[in-house]
């Protein structure tokens, strides 16, 4: 992952975005169940420590203090102003790592594994062709019973130079693919749209146990699983390339005739531009 | 009465009063700000406008977007008050229509507003004949576009999907609908293959843009669908033509659905003929 200058951590205090309360009332289902004593919860790219704006009010003091915290960002001082919100919520505990997106599962101590795993506002800003090795990985560190959570904006706006925002449809059909890799093409999870005023985004949660899968079995399928979800992630942004290729060939041949199509000029000069950024030599 | 108002952000919290005030008086109230419109936006407040007893705009400041709706209501017959605090620059155009000055104390300002909205009564409602086919209520929303612009996106969205199943295109059950990103899914009566559909319901001059073919291509290619048509009320750019090309993409106006609804071979053609 290299970090996009466009790209903005949010931090308002008197704001919970959708996606954070989606994943916070997984979590609230979670820490009430009977007999649940701890919860391991790795925020993944953790930014600048949103989803914990309102923690205080969202869960119950009993509820955060079953809760074990590790988060994760590629930027130190993200991490530092997350931990600084943390450190007064009274959790369990604290762990905070920073460093690549792609190597966090090389960061994190070898059999630790977690309950709870969010990863919002964040896959668009990945290297796609890392982002199969980015979801096996999370899934891999999933306890038995855990949960991956992710949430991520269909389009940009406005658009973040190297951006690569992916659509419900080709989420599901990369999912799908690692599934499929991992043995596990008996789980279809739903991969949910959701529409906001500027734009759509879309969601899917991974429960490890439907996987059906044991720990060791998964071990071995893992690199077969980021090889299938990484063609399939590659054949995407080909098809994706050439379509915007397409398009702003008509633009120039015909010129924008509407405000509409001029937007869409320039979302889709961004848009060739990640692409080709992110396929690099396999143009 | 159904009664829409179009006003800024600004006088939301004075319109948040004026509904209340009207909806107690047994009045239907559109609030743009308020409604959940969905992707057509621009469409739906224009058929919410056309299909409105009554317009009531606020006027405090000179807002483009309540201009525009201003505009929409006159262009539809729709009655009219304006309502504009002191000092406001009242266009000249609009100089004539029934007005009501807003001095500053709301719940007087709210009354009055709501006593004077009694007084109006449309002049010429539209039409509100019924058809007994989706291929006729088609052929006069071609022909009269006050009849397609009253009309809300999804119950032209409706519509379209009737008029293929009377083709005998079976609209699949199980549709990919918004799963694919498209308004409904057809499945060919010639070779069972899938067809993706996307509905965009547009004002006459609006034209539909490249990326909104771009966006039917790759859920076509996505989903696997054999081709993709987009059907609209108005027209096509040229870029979005030209990006129909040599793609699995039918553009395709209302007009053209009844010019050739008789034909069942009207979307079995895989290269678009891109004559609009």
């Amino acid at each position: 992952m290299t970090p996009i200058a466009d790209s903005n951590a949010v931090r308002d205090r008197d704001r919970v975005l959708p996606q954070h309360q989606a994943a916070l009332t997984l979590l609230q289902a979670r820490l009430s169940t009977p007999g649940a004593t701890q919860v391991r919860w790795l925020d993944l790219a953790c930014g600048r420590g949103q989803i914990l704006a309102s923690l205080d009010a969202n869960l119950s003091y009993q509820a955060r203090s079953k809760l074990e915290y590790w988060a994760y960002d590629l930027n130190s001082d993200y991490s530092r102003e997350t931990m600084r919100t943390a450190q007064i919520l009274g959790f369990a505990s604290l762990e905070c790592r920073v460093g690549d997106l792609a190597n966090f599962t090389h960061l994190l101590p070898a059999d630790t594994r977690f309950d709870f795993i969010t990863l919002t506002n964040t896959v668009h800003e990945f290297e796609p062709s890392q982002l199969a090795k980015l979801l096996v990985d999370a899934l891999s560190r999933l306890t038995d019973s855990g949960t991956l959570f992710i949430y991520d904006m269909e389009r940009i706006v406005p658009p973040e130079l190297g951006a690569v925002p992916w659509t419900r449809d080709e989420i599901r059909g990369i999912v799908f693919c690692i599934l499929d890799a991992l043995g596990a093409s008996q789980y279809r999870p739903e991969v949910g749209l959701w529409f906001h005023r500027t734009t759509n985004g879309w969601n899917v949660q991974l429960q490890r146990e439907h996987l059906g899968i044991l720990q060791d079995a998964m071990a071995e399928r893992l690199e077969t699983a980021v090889a299938a979800g990484t063609r399939a992630i590659a054949a995407a942004l080909s098809r994706r390339l050439s379509e915007c290729r397409k398009a702003l060939e008509t633009l120039t041949r015909y010129g924008a005739a509407t405000a509409e199509e001029e937007d869409d000029k320039q979302r889709l000069l961004f848009e060739f531009w990640a692409l080709s950024r992110a396929l690099g030599d396999e143009q | 009465m159904k009664i829409f108002v179009a006003h800024t952000a600004r006088d939301r919290d004075f319109v948040a009063n004026l509904s209340g005030a009207l909806r107690e008086v047994g009045h239907e109230v559109i609030d743009p700000f308020s409604a959940v419109f969905g992707s057509s936006l621009v469409s739906e407040v224009s058929a919410s406008i056309r299909s409105a007893d009554a317009v009531v705009a606020i006027l405090t400041s000179p807002n483009p977007n309540v201009f525009y709706e201003l505009g929409l209501a006159a262009g539809a017959n729709v009655p009219t008050l304006l309502a504009a605090s002191t000092g406001s620059a009242v266009p000249a155009d609009v100089m004539a229509v029934p007005f009501v000055q807003i001095g500053g104390e709301v719940a007087r300002d709210v009354q009055t507003i709501v006593r004077r909205v009694g007084e109006l009564t449309r002049t010429s409602p539209l039409s509100t004949a019924t058809f007994d086919s989706a291929e006729s209520a088609l052929q006069a929303a071609a022909e009269q576009p006050a009849v397609l612009e009253a009309m809300s996106p999804t119950d032209f969205e409706r519509l379209v999907m009737e008029f293929f199943k009377e083709q005998g295109y079976d609209v699949i059950a199980e549709a990919p609908t918004r799963d694919a990103g498209v308004d409904f899914a057809l499945k060919s009566p010639s070779d069972g293959s899938t067809i993706l559909v996307e509905v965009k319901k547009l004002s006459a001059q609006s034209r539909v843009s490249v990326d909104t073919v771009r966006r039917l291509q790759s859920a076509v290619s996505v989903e696997g669908a054999s081709f993709g048509v987009l059907v609209t009320t108005s027209g096509y750019t040229a870029a979005a033509v030209a990006m129909a090309i040599d793609a699995p993409i039918l553009l395709r106006t209302v007009r053209d659905l009844v010019h050739v609804g008789s034909n069942k071979t009207i979307l079995e053609s895989p290269v678009p003929s891109n004559d609009h």
